[in-house]
């Protein structure tokens, strides 16, 4: 694999990299933010289910709610979102490698 | 917000009507032979009411037509209660008989299995969908 790699790369060194204007890279400000702001919804959201299946479970452990199935829902709610966000950010990360491993 | 949840939303109302059936059935039983109530007059059985109430999730794709349940109210059961002659209590009326609820032991039972097994189904339709979204994350897996 290094065999193939070194010499292409040896060939991409003199030119310019890819996407780039006069040293400034092409790629916009809101293209860069997409991963982000993925990422960081994802993020959001599941922190947002966190903190009700929190308000829920502190408010059944002190009495004041009577509602199991209740709890319950906002502790599998949170559940759920955690796993949609971790399967986001490995996703996310995969594709970020898929890029870095990229021979330019 | 993911539309899972709006049909976790809908079980869960399933499951609080439920309670509230299961609720009313405890108090009928409990006051099967209460013959002294607020308003005067041997308990009456109550039965809730469940009505649909349409979810309105801003137009959430696969939302559309799908209805929550609710407890609409709980009536009472206008059928007679049962008269026992008993001339020595208390609430006996001029010929010696006593009005006790209409409350039937053996119909409570049916109505608290019939209550039991949709609480079961509504937790069922909550694992479905958790399952479901779990194997939905897994597509992105590998």
């Amino acid at each position: 694999m290094s065999a193939i790699t070194a010499p292409s790369l040896a060939l991409a060194r003199p030119h310019a990299p890819l996407g780039t204007e006069g040293g400034a890279p092409r790629v916009s400000k809101d293209e860069a933010g997409v991963f982000e702001s993925m990422l960081g919804q994802a993020v959001a959201n599941a922190n947002s289910q966190g903190q009700a299946a929190s308000a829920a479970g502190e408010a059944f452990a002190a009495g004041s709610l009577d509602d199991i199935h209740g709890t319950m829902l906002a502790l599998s709610k949170a559940d759920i979102e955690l796993r949609y966000v971790g399967a986001v950010r490995n996703k996310i990360v995969d594709a970020f490698y898929e890029l870095w491993r990229m021979q330019v | 917000m993911l539309g899972v949840f709006s049909a976790m939303d809908v079980a869960a109302s399933g499951l609080s009507a439920e309670r509230t059936r299961m609720n009313t059935i405890a108090a009928n039983m409990a006051n099967a032979r209460t013959t002294r109530t607020a308003a005067g007059g041997p308990y009456r059985r109550i039965d809730p009411v469940f009505e649909a109430v349409l979810l309105d999730r801003g137009g959430l794709r696969g939302s559309a037509g799908v209805s929550e349940v609710r407890v609409a109210r709980i009536v009472e059961d206008s059928r007679p209660g049962q008269m026992v002659y008993e001339p020595g209590h208390p609430d006996a009326n001029a010929q010696g008989y006593v009005e006790y609820p209409n409350v039937n032991a053996v119909e409570e039972m049916v109505n608290m299995i019939t209550a039991s097994r949709a609480y079961e189904a509504g937790v069922t339709s909550i694992d479905t969908i958790k399952q479901m979204a779990r194997s939905a994350i897994d597509i992105g897996r590998g």
